[in-house]
């Protein structure tokens, strides 16, 4: 994809990013350049997220799950939150279509990003809040 | 954002103190807008069903499939089905409502 019209796939995105969104989800965002969002999860325990979403939407975007510092995560609770090493990235991943590190996981090679990308819902604020969705379950509001 | 002036509808004095209409203030929050919009609430009534509101919205926002989006306020899940006084939502109230998140596992 030429990089202008990715780099402008990923304003129309980041504009649902909203002071009214954020402050309804409770989420604090670090910074918003292109092609990386960083958000942090407040709450019990916060998570904080760097979306990487370059080629935007040819190419899901990809999750680092770190701890509100900056630094790695430690004792990610399952489910979608691999503590485990992405054979790809070697890192901590998320395990949940419409990511990445789930498409280019060897267990999930014939789910498609192609079956998600055009569903309402699978934009980069709705991969957002599913992600945050499934952390509070796991860890607590 | 700015509340909308309130009123009573016509006719709902003579109902049941239960079944009353009473006047809301009400935004649906998604990750694709913000209905009605980032500045207001949208004048609603208790008596209403949230799923009326929610088919505004998505025909709003351009939302087109919204089967299998999950609606809450304040973490709450919220029954689409029902009105806002049964599932005891009253004056000014922000739903959240988005796609259910995914399973997964690798």
């Amino acid at each position: 994809m030429h990089e202008a019209l990715a780099k402008s796939n990923f304003e129309r995105e980041v504009a649902n990013l909203s002071l009214v969104f954020t402050r309804c989800h409770r989420w604090e965002v670090n910074s918003i350049e292109y092609p990386v969002v960083d958000v942090t999860f407040n709450g019990t325990r916060p998570l904080r997220v760097q979306l990487t979403c370059d080629n935007w939407p040819e190419l899901p975007p990809s999750a680092v799950l770190l701890m509100p510092d900056g630094s790695p995560p430690v004792g990610l609770p399952g489910g979608v939150f691999h503590q485990d090493l992405h054979p790809a990235t070697g890192r901590p991943f998320v395990c949940m279509r419409g990511f990445r590190e789930y498409h280019t996981h060897p267990g999930h090679l014939t789910d498609l990003w192609d079956t998600y990308r055009a569903q309402d819902g699978m934009n980069v604020a709705g991969l957002l809040t599913q992600l945050c969705v499934a952390w509070r379950t796991q860890v607590g509001p | 954002m700015n509340t909308p002036d309130a009123h009573e509808p016509p006719g709902s004095d003579s109902d049941s103190d239960e079944k009353k209409s009473h006047p809301m203030a009400i935004a649906v929050i998604t990750t694709s807008g913000v209905f009605p919009n980032l500045d207001d609430y949208r004048r609603g009534y208790s008596t209403e069903v949230v799923r009326d509101l929610l088919a505004a919205a998505a025909l709003h926002l351009g939302l087109t499939n919204t089967a299998d989006w999950v609606a809450t306020v304040g973490n709450r899940p919220i029954n689409e089905a029902e009105t806002f006084a049964a599932n005891n939502l009253h004056g000014i109230i922000e739903i959240e409502w988005h796609k259910r998140e995914g399973g997964g596992g690798a």
